[in-house]
């Protein structure tokens, strides 16, 4: 019998190329069972060198690619599946009340910005450290309940704009006493506001929302557009005063928050039941 | 994690590797490589089973409460001095594993009276 002690240079290749491949599993799965699956596979290995030598490897090598390919396809969407059920209908509906909360918040900046002077410094901070947070988690609520229906495009831009946004915008709050780094919070709120748009221009041909799929884009379109274009600029001036807000933003602004707080009211009236998974 | 399922029919039919696996464990506990090893046997070499589905079937079946992990030893039976985790049925497992069982023996059953056994021991004539 081939002992662990006497282990042939082909078996230790083998088990060190096999535990290299494990990096394709989910990193838990990985964690709980890895070691398990490793010693297993040693086992293998000392018994198809003993029956079989190097053709029995070779056999086995291709019966356990096979099984890697599929059960590592498995566990990935085992691991979606599991991601779903951690987002219990509770939490979509405080992601709902967190779009309502964040549209509102952005509503009462606008407002007090229109009022005041300190327009821009006084609306980027309460964006970077209310709205936005507030409005990521409400785009993780709706991935989580409508994502799925959107198909895979429209399911990361929600993803990418829930967590890039908000952390670019904080960044740049946080570095603005920099010069180079405080357009990042302008950047950030753009980016968010841009996925949620194109989350909303798939919506439209898709339709992943019970009603009103119109809303997604309409509560991302307009920052959107006043915002992107005046990056460059942003980049090299100060805020260029032919940019300065007028009424035309007062009336598209109130749309945008409107179908913020539409789509928070969708997505905490709309909760799913639980459902288990397959075993 | 313990089972959120309520109705012991909703497991029915398992996949080939989970009935195998409760299968395997039917007559006591065993490692992942025992695991392996019984299936392999018991199917006459048919379903060869590699260690990510071996451990991706066990995730599960532990989540839904159809196994359980008894305690991490070495087998005296190998030339391993590794310790291994030992896995056995619960009784709901045990359950499932005779309602799979009762299932398929009454599909053999229905092969057996529209008479396809006889045809294909015989040789595979028509």
């Amino acid at each position: 019998m081939i002992s662990e002690r006497a282990e042939l240079p082909i078996v230790a290749l083998s088990v060190r190329v096999y535990q290299t491949l494990l990096v394709a599993y989910p990193t838990k799965f990985q964690q709980k069972y890895g070691t398990d699956m490793v010693d297993v596979f040693r086992s293998c290995c000392l018994r198809a060198v003993r029956q079989g030598g190097i053709s029995g490897m070779l056999r086995l090598w291709a019966v356990t690619l096979l099984d890697l390919i599929q059960s590592v396809i498995s566990e990935h969407a085992q691991k979606e599946i599991e991601m779903k059920k951690e987002m219990k209908p509770e939490d979509i509906r405080k992601a709902g009340w967190a779009f309502i909360l964040g549209g509102i918040a952005l509503a009462l900046s606008l407002f007090v910005a229109f009022l005041g002077d300190s327009y821009w410094f006084l609306l980027t901070g309460i964006l970077s450290f209310i709205c936005l947070p507030l409005l990521a988690v409400g785009m993780l609520g709706l991935r989580s309940r409508f994502g799925d229906k959107a198909g895979g495009f429209g399911k990361n831009m929600l993803l990418v704009g829930a967590i890039l946004g908000p952390t670019t915008s904080v960044i740049g709050f946080v570095l603005q006493g920099m010069n180079e780094f405080w357009t990042l919070i302008f950047i950030g709120a753009t980016i968010l506001f841009a996925c949620l748009a194109l989350f909303g221009l798939v919506g439209l041909h898709k339709k992943p929302l019970p009603r009103w799929n119109v809303l997604p884009i309409i509560a991302g379109l307009w920052l959107t557009i006043r915002w992107l274009p005046m990056i460059p600029a942003l980049l090299n001036v100060d805020w260029p005063a032919e940019n300065s807000p007028n009424i035309a933003d007062a009336v598209f602004l109130t749309l945008q928050v409107a179908a913020l707080v539409a789509l928070g009211y969708i997505l905490k009236s709309d909760v799913p039941e639980e459902t288990a998974a397959p075993v | 994690m313990t089972n959120t399922l309520q109705n012991p029919e909703e497991f029915i039919p398992l996949t080939p590797a989970v009935f195998n696996i409760l299968l395997a464990l039917a007559d006591g506990e065993k490692h992942g490589y025992g695991i392996m090893l019984e299936v392999e046997a018991n199917t006459k070499g048919q379903v060869l089973m590699g260690p990510g589905t071996l451990y991706g079937s066990i995730k599960r079946m532990l989540q839904a409460d159809l196994i359980e992990e008894s305690d991490e030893r070495v087998d005296p039976e190998m030339d391993d001095p590794r310790r291994r985790a030992y896995y056995r049925l619960t009784n709901l497992g045990r359950r499932i594993l005779r309602m799979e069982a009762e299932r398929l023996a009454s599909q053999v059953q229905i092969a057996k009276t529209k008479n396809i056994l006889a045809t294909d021991f015989s040789g595979g004539a028509t």
